[in-house]
């Protein structure tokens, strides 16, 4: 398999008064073909905005980032090219559309933003993406506000779809929905990866989704990925003391009582980094050592890498 | 679209505002039309003594000005010339607003600083003066004094733009057209003015209200064309003769009044009928 998606060192940090707010700090990671990467981390710890960096809605500041084999920088992707490698679902279905058009014109636009098929073929193309995920012909004459959740997000997947694009960034996309609509969505983006081999970017915040549907998952904190590897090694190892406390706030007692303790205090701000390592201030395990070096991630064992200098 | 544009259009017609001012708008604009085959002759040919009070002559209905001119014609022409104004110059400041607005709101950073600062400094100047200063200086003629009104009442406009656009510019439904690859310019016309349009609409009556009220001001104060009749020329003879014939002041100026209050009617039930949260209560 080769990879779709490389990002090497990506960095993004907004100017503030106070110094530069690091939202994404330096993300090193690979996408293959018709992989599902899952993305899990606290609100605010820059998931979104690694998101919005890859599908070209936010400029990063450094690093590098390869779609498809188009390299940013000198030779960087327009935003016409990178439309048809990459494209996004956003968690609230009911924003992602614009509320005066109907169902079966958002489906078409990327197709006429592209200048692709002629009218009828277009017509044909949009029934076609439609039925693909589960929506009938009598919903396309619709408006937006008049389709449940549910229906919303698959219409959003179908737009997505219409260009045929390598990868998929999903933006929280089940987390909006309700759980037996969340299941079915899940299965949809299952079927979908089978049926034209698309490689997902899967955030979100809850890890037992991103375990359901991923291959691999990465765990992220403050902008940096602190523990990446096989979706199952990482959910039982749990080698990096923020894992374990995810794991530990799922509110399932068979879970929980694995003895992992929930996390106290708010997560630092991005502006301020606590100095070594990042983790350290709601850390458990912390030890002087964790003030000083930033551990860096390391290798060990099963294809799990940990960025932690006592992982369990 | 059109079922919702066309139930908009029936909500303002079975508004009782909205019915009245339409039905007072529709008057105007049938004087505007049908003065060339009522009063054939033109406004400005003297017609009858001078003087002569509303009801005294049958021939003058509404009597006749300083001049003998009959002001009944005086009034349609007059309303060819307000009507013709208020649109023209309602027409540009809202493209040119809309323009700016978007512009500023949807690119914001130093283009948005740049274009509100341009703004800000246009709308501070007191409109009516900034209007008399530029006809003074180019010259009165219906192109300057169109240009003068539009180019003080933009801003208003610009603004009210660029709030939406900043509102609609972060929602995920533009995001989206962007990561589909569409232009900046296709999001701006056709994804998001489409959606702030209803502000639009509704101010653009008010802008036309405004617009007559300043020609009719100018000409009142002798700034107007001089080649056409418009309700201003009427007061601005009229005012010789307010202590003798003030109905030659009071005509022309219910003209006025009845005109701006059809548009501030419209414009009122425009904002009930397009703003979707007061659909239920009608």
């Amino acid at each position: 398999m080769s990879a779709i998606l490389k990002t090497r060192d990506l960095k993004l940090h907004h100017k503030t008064a106070r110094g530069p707010l690091r939202a994404v700090d330096g993300i090193s990671l690979t996408l293959d073909e018709g992989e599902t990467l899952g993305l899990v981390g606290e609100s605010g710890c820059g998931k979104s905005t690694l998101a919005r960096c890859i599908v070209g809605i936010s400029e990063p500041t450094d690093g590098v980032l390869e779609i498809a084999g188009v390299t940013d920088g000198a030779r960087r992707p327009s935003r016409h090219q990178r439309a048809r490698a990459v494209q996004m679902i956003f968690q609230d279905p009911s924003g992602a559309l614009n509320p005066r058009l109907k169902v079966d014109r958002i489906i078409e636009e990327p197709l006429m933003v592209h200048g692709i098929g002629s009218r009828a073929e277009r017509k044909a193309r949009v029934l076609e993406t439609a039925e693909k995920v589960g929506l009938a012909a009598h919903h396309l004459k619709r408006l937006p506000h008049e389709l449940s959740g549910g229906q919303r997000q698959r219409v959003s997947i179908a737009r997505s779809l219409t260009l045929d694009p390598g990868i998929l960034v999903c933006d929280e996309a089940v987390s909006a929905l309700d759980v037996s609509i969340q299941a079915q969505v899940l299965n949809l983006f299952l079927d979908l990866q089978k049926e034209l081999g698309l490689a997902y970017l899967f955030i979100s915040h809850d890890l037992s989704v991103v375990r359901y549907i991923s291959h691999r998952i990465a765990v992220m904190y403050l902008g940096r990925i602190v523990e990446i590897g096989p979706a199952e090694e990482v959910w039982k190892r749990r080698s990096h003391p923020y894992t374990r406390a995810l794991v530990g706030a799922i509110p399932d007692e068979a879970v929980r009582r694995d003895g992992a303790e929930l996390l106290e205090g708010d997560v630092p701000s991005p502006v301020n980094l606590p100095s070594g390592c990042r983790f350290r201030t709601r850390c458990p395990l912390a030890q002087a050592k964790c003030a000083t070096d930033e551990p860096a991630l390391a290798d060990v064992g099963g294809g799990l890498s940990v960025a932690c200098h006592f992982p369990g | 679209m059109r079922l919702s544009r066309d139930t908009a259009a029936f909500r303002l017609i079975s508004h009782p505002s909205g019915a009245i001012g339409l039905i007072l708008l529709i008057l105007v604009a049938a004087m505007a039309v049908s003065a060339g085959w009522l009063f054939p002759a033109g406004p400005w040919t003297m017609v009858g003594a001078p003087r002569v009070w509303p009801g005294a002559d049958p021939r003058f209905p509404l009597g006749t000005d300083s001049m003998g001119r009959d002001i009944l014609t005086e009034l349609f022409y007059g309303s060819r010339v307000s009507l013709a104004i208020g649109i023209v110059s309602a027409l540009v400041s809202l493209v040119f607003g809309t323009l700016v607005g978007a512009i500023a709101g949807y690119y914001g950073r130093w283009i948005d600083d740049l274009l509100m600062r341009l703004t800000d400094a246009v709308q501070t100047i007191p409109s009516f003066l900034a209007a008399i200063a530029i006809v003074g200086v180019i010259g009165p003629s219906l192109t300057t004094i169109t240009i003068a009104i539009a180019i003080v009442s933009w801003p208003m406009i610009a603004r009210l733009v660029r709030a939406d656009f900043l509102k609609l510019r972060s929602l995920d439904f533009v995001q989206s057209c962007r990561i589909i690859g569409m232009s900046d310019l296709r999001i701006i016309f056709t994804q998001i003015l489409p959606n702030c349009l209803a502000p639009i609409i509704v101010s653009s009556s008010v802008l036309v209200a405004t617009a007559i009220i300043v020609e009719a001001s100018l000409s009142f104060l002798g700034l107007g064309d001089p080649n056409v009749m418009s309700w201003g020329t009427i007061l601005n003879v009229g005012r010789q003769e307010l202590r003798s014939g003030w109905y030659m002041t009071a005509i022309p100026a219910l003209a006025l009044v009845v005109t701006v209050l059809a548009l501030n009617l419209i414009s009122d039930a425009l904002n009930d009928s397009l703003n979707p949260r007061l659909k239920e209560r009608s």
